[in-house]
């Protein structure tokens, strides 16, 4: 399958922080849920991914094409929503998509009409009277407008209330229904990525951890909380990581299914992302 | 190009309180070119004011996209950072052009031939100044502001005003304001254009270089 992200060795180095040796590639028509703690490096990667700073790579790659020689020809099919709007909240919908219009040689201001009537956003109002859900909404007609290929949402949804998160996710799904376009949605609210996700990249002190697809977490791995014994008897190449708990372990399995087979009576719980997350954010897990 | 050039003068001239601050600074200037209608006050006018106000479309956006931290999404538009730094650049320029039409030509002509306390050539010459003046102090105050933001740059801005104005007085006193006059038009061009020229192209480089550092 055709990717449309390809990152090899990926570097960004500041005075603390570091974000080391980043290779992934997304496929096209992919959802792709990135996770990991506060300064984990989410953000830093998706803003050295949309050359908004600079960075180091062997090979960072958009639609097949070289950030660094093809910046202006990928930019035009990607849109990008931040955790806030960065329009001026003296604008109003109408003169942002005035404005767009200039800035894109793609824009489709029928269409930006047509979801600003179908999000119901009114064309005039200045948008420092809309609601945080509104302006996620504005964000949202301005991205489809320009017929992007690709949708990257850094925290898109925090503070969003259940119902506004719902319907962004369905306006996500809806928008991704069609094979050419593909989503790069970093969040803190793991139960979104759970709902829409095809794959789940975790980022973890600048590091990848992993990148893997969300069936695979979920039908591969599981949480055993036992003893030492049964600890001793699991097959180590089957045990991700284990964490001591006062009398008992708390552990990652992968091959959930082979376990289960064997020890019938066992619970194995299938993890949700979160719990994977803490799992392996935690202190005292010992990963194998 | 146009549509960061459309947000920045709307930004600009559109936005209520810088509206305002527009159209009381305008009316300051023509009242008082009418109060004291002398060769002083056009000279204080359109060689010192002009120069100065001529950066106010840079200053307001950067104070507005500061606000809204703008800078974070122009960078994933289909623009370079060099579209970006030339097209803030020449709104200035722009204004400048503006200002020159709107303000200094109906100020001179005024005097030229309304009150007639100016010749035509001592006009011309002083509207010479005013570019050469204005084409000096742009690339300074452009570079200042993209490195400094607004607020440091405000100050940068009041500090460079002082020195004009405090020059302006020394020179008013000292040896009086005539004598710039008494400069003639081909010296006006040829050195004041050769310095403007030469910081004009350093101030571009410049303000290219700091926007790529602090967007880095």
């Amino acid at each position: 399958m055709e990717n449309v992200i390809e990152i090899k060795n990926l570097n960004k180095i500041y005075d603390d922080f570091r974000l080391e040796n980043i290779t992934l590639n997304i496929s096209r028509g992919s959802v792709v849920g990135l996770i990991g703690e506060n300064g984990a490096g989410k953000s830093t990667l998706i803003r050295s991914l949309l050359g908004v700073i600079k960075s180091s790579s062997d090979e960072l790659k958009i639609f097949g094409l070289d950030l660094k020689t093809d910046e202006i020809n990928i930019k035009k099919d990607i849109a990008v929503i931040f955790d806030q709007t960065h329009y001026d909240e003296e604008f109003s919908p109408k003169f942002i998509g005035k404005m767009l219009s200039k800035v894109y040689s793609n824009w489709d201001q029928k269409m930006f009409l047509e979801y600003l009537t179908q999000f119901q956003l009114p064309l005039k109002k200045k948008i420092k009277k809309f609601s945080r859900g509104m302006k996620m909404k504005l964000e949202f007609a301005i991205a489809f407008s320009h017929g992007a290929k690709l949708l990257v949402l850094d925290e898109a949804t925090s503070g969003l209330d259940p119902i506004a998160r719902d319907e962004i996710l369905s306006i996500i799904r809806k928008y991704t229904e069609d094979e050419n376009h593909s989503v790069l949605i970093s969040s803190h609210i793991t139960s979104d990525l759970d709902k829409i996700s095809d794959y789940i990249v975790y980022i973890h002190n600048g590091k990848l951890m992993f990148m893997k697809p969300y069936e695979e977490l979920r039908e591969d791995y599981g949480i055993i909380h036992a003893g030492k014994e049964l600890l001793d008897s699991l097959d180590h190449d089957d045990v991700v990581g284990i964490k001591k708990e006062s009398y008992s372990y708390t552990i990652l399995v992968k091959n959930r299914t082979s376990i289960q087979n064997v020890f019938e009576d066992l619970e194995i719980i299938r993890p949700t992302i979160e719990e994977m997350m803490l799992f392996y954010s935690e202190k005292g897990v010992e990963l194998c | 190009m146009l549509g960061i050039m459309l947000k920045d003068f709307y930004q600009a001239f559109c936005n209520r309180k810088n509206l305002i601050n527009c159209f009381f600074g305008f009316l300051t200037y023509f009242v008082l070119f009418f109060a004291m209608p002398s060769k002083y006050i056009v000279m204080l006018l359109v060689c010192l004011t002009i120069p100065m106000i001529s950066v106010s479309p840079l200053q307001y956006s950067i104070e507005r996209d500061e606000l809204s931290k703008f800078d974070q999404i122009i960078l994933t538009y289909p623009i370079s950072k060099k579209k970006i730094v030339v097209t803030k650049l020449l709104e200035t320029y722009i204004f400048s052009f503006v200002c020159l039409f709107t303000l200094s030509i109906p100020i001179v002509l005024t005097a030229v031939y309304g009150y007639k306390f100016l010749d035509f050539n001592d006009g011309l010459l002083i509207l010479v100044e005013s570019a050469i003046f204005t084409l000096i102090m742009l690339p300074i105050n452009n570079a200042g502001f993209m490195m400094l933001g607004n607020k440091k740059g405000t100050i940068m801005y009041v500090v460079i005003l002082s020195f004009f104005v405090i020059g302006f007085l020394i020179l008013n006193f000292a040896v009086g304001v005539e004598q710039l006059l008494s400069i003639s038009l081909y010296q006006w061009l040829f050195y004041g254009g050769m310095l403007a020229v030469i910081l004009n192209i350093a101030g571009y480089f410049a303000c290219l270089k700091i926007y790529d550092i602090r967007h880095s």
